[in-house]
């Protein structure tokens, strides 16, 4: 079936950066999967009108706004991924980035979100509006939000795993 | 935008994110079963809302019908295919065009060619959109899979009722635990459409037909189908279908350690046949 072919050529192409951005959102690599798993499924049943319409556009909205309704339902928290413990290999430098990315996971979903959208995939504000539904001042203030809360976590000294 | 960037710790979190993107800790592989288990969810989703529409139709036909016969205009013209009712008349099934007739649960599984064929030449109802209330209220839909499974399963049987699976109105499930602590899962749907052989897609798993039986249903059944994915979730399961004349799907889904055979006799016999 050419439906089915064109699926199967969009998800061969799409699946590893899906699987990336779904770590990086999620902090855990099995949330990752069953996130990308569940949206792709969406993705298949609209495979016919979305084929030629930014699909993979369709697929990361799916994922962010499942990953923030089950935040939403299950207060589930992000985690760092296995083998962060470790030194990083590359010095001080990729140690501080691990130290951001661990205190990033402490936030919110809609604020985690909004950074990994921002910087991850490197979206413009009306981009980040468009994948959760909200307005530019929404994505700002909530960007805002974010950074304050890490900047907070990660300038005070009496907070553990804050930057030297 | 992250050019703009000029607080250090905004600067630290933009380097240490663009990192990630080639950083081999946040690579995840790609399951080589991804893709099956995508179409075999999309397939059972897609059933599942399918249904939606026939039990709406049918509410409202039936409300039709009832309120002719009270008003006195006498019976309708027009049969209705009722979901779950086997001695249901033959007539064609709501929302499809051309009309298509069921006169058979082996009428609603189709293999792969005439799947295609179907889909291709019939217009199909489109999902229908659907609020439920949080958790959704027991029905009589869900009380009548209770008495049906009950009489499938071993005594003992330790029963749970859920409405609107998936947030799906028009469906129920039971969730059993058996005396030797097997769990075992039935749900129950209207369909809205026939169903292909090939469960999973062109990967499979496919579908067996076990048998017709006498009341104008058929039993069906899959082997080590999926169960689910996600963590802790075991992949495999064995599977037994019933479909009704009408179109009423009931699944059974057990752990593989439970026999193909025994999963298929407890679905003929909670089909009361």
């Amino acid at each position: 079936m050419q439906d089915d072919d064109s699926f199967e050529h969009f998800m061969a192409a799409a699946l590893p950066g899906l699987l990336r951005f779904g770590h990086v959102l999620t902090g855990d690599r099995h949330r990752a999967e069953e996130l990308v798993q569940s949206a792709l499924v969406k993705t298949y049943r609209r495979w016919r009108s979305l084929r030629h319409d930014q699909p993979a556009a369709y697929v990361r909205r799916a994922m962010v706004n499942t990953y923030t309704s089950w935040w939403r339902s299950a207060r589930r928290e992000a985690a760092m991924p296995e083998g962060f413990d470790a030194p990083a290999p590359g010095g001080a430098d990729v140690d501080d980035r691990d130290t951001v990315l661990r205190a990033m996971a402490t936030l919110p979903a809609r604020q985690r979100a909004v950074l990994v959208l921002r910087y991850y995939e490197d979206l413009s504000e009306a981009a980040i509006a468009d994948t959760l539904g909200c307005s530019t001042g929404t994505v700002k203030s909530t960007a805002s939000r974010g950074l304050r809360a890490l900047r907070a976590r990660l300038t005070d000294p009496a907070v553990e795993g804050a930057l030297s | 935008m992250s050019a703009d960037v000029t607080d250090p710790v905004e600067e630290l979190l933009a380097a240490a994110l663009v990192g990630a993107r080639t950083d081999d800790r946040w690579a995840v592989a790609a399951s080589p079963q991804a893709l099956t288990r995508v179409r075999r969810a999309a397939t059972r989703q897609r059933a599942r809302s399918a249904g939606l529409a026939v039990v709406g139709l049918t509410a409202a036909v039936s409300g039709a019908t009832f309120g002719l016969a009270a008003l006195g205009h006498g019976g309708s013209d027009g049969a209705v295919v009722i979901p779950g009712n086997p001695g249901a008349t033959t007539s064609p099934a709501p929302g499809i065009s051309p009309a298509w007739t069921p006169t058979s649960g082996r009428d609603w599984v189709l293999d792969k060619g005439a799947y295609d064929d179907f889909v291709a030449t019939h217009t199909l109802p489109s999902d229908a959109p659907h609020n439920v209330q949080s958790p959704a209220p027991l029905t009589a839909y869900s009380a009548r899979l209770e008495d049906d499974v009950r009489k499938g399963l071993p005594m003992g049987s330790a029963l749970a009722r859920q409405d609107a699976v998936d947030g799906q109105p028009g469906t129920a499930a039971i969730h059993a635990l058996l005396v030797d602590g097997t769990s075992v899962e039935v749900t129950r749907i209207p369909l809205q459409q026939p169903i292909s052989s090939m469960y999973g897609g062109d990967a499979g798993p496919a579908i067996t037909v076990r048998r017709d039986l006498p009341n104008g249903s058929v039993l069906l059944t899959i082997e080590h189908s999926g169960y689910g994915w996600g963590p802790g979730i075991p992949e495999g399961a064995n599977t037994a279908i019933v479909i009704t004349r009408g179109g009423e799907e009931t699944t059974w889904n057990a752990p593989v350690a439970v026999p193909l055979d025994t999963v298929a006799r407890w679905a003929q016999v909670a089909a009361g046949t």
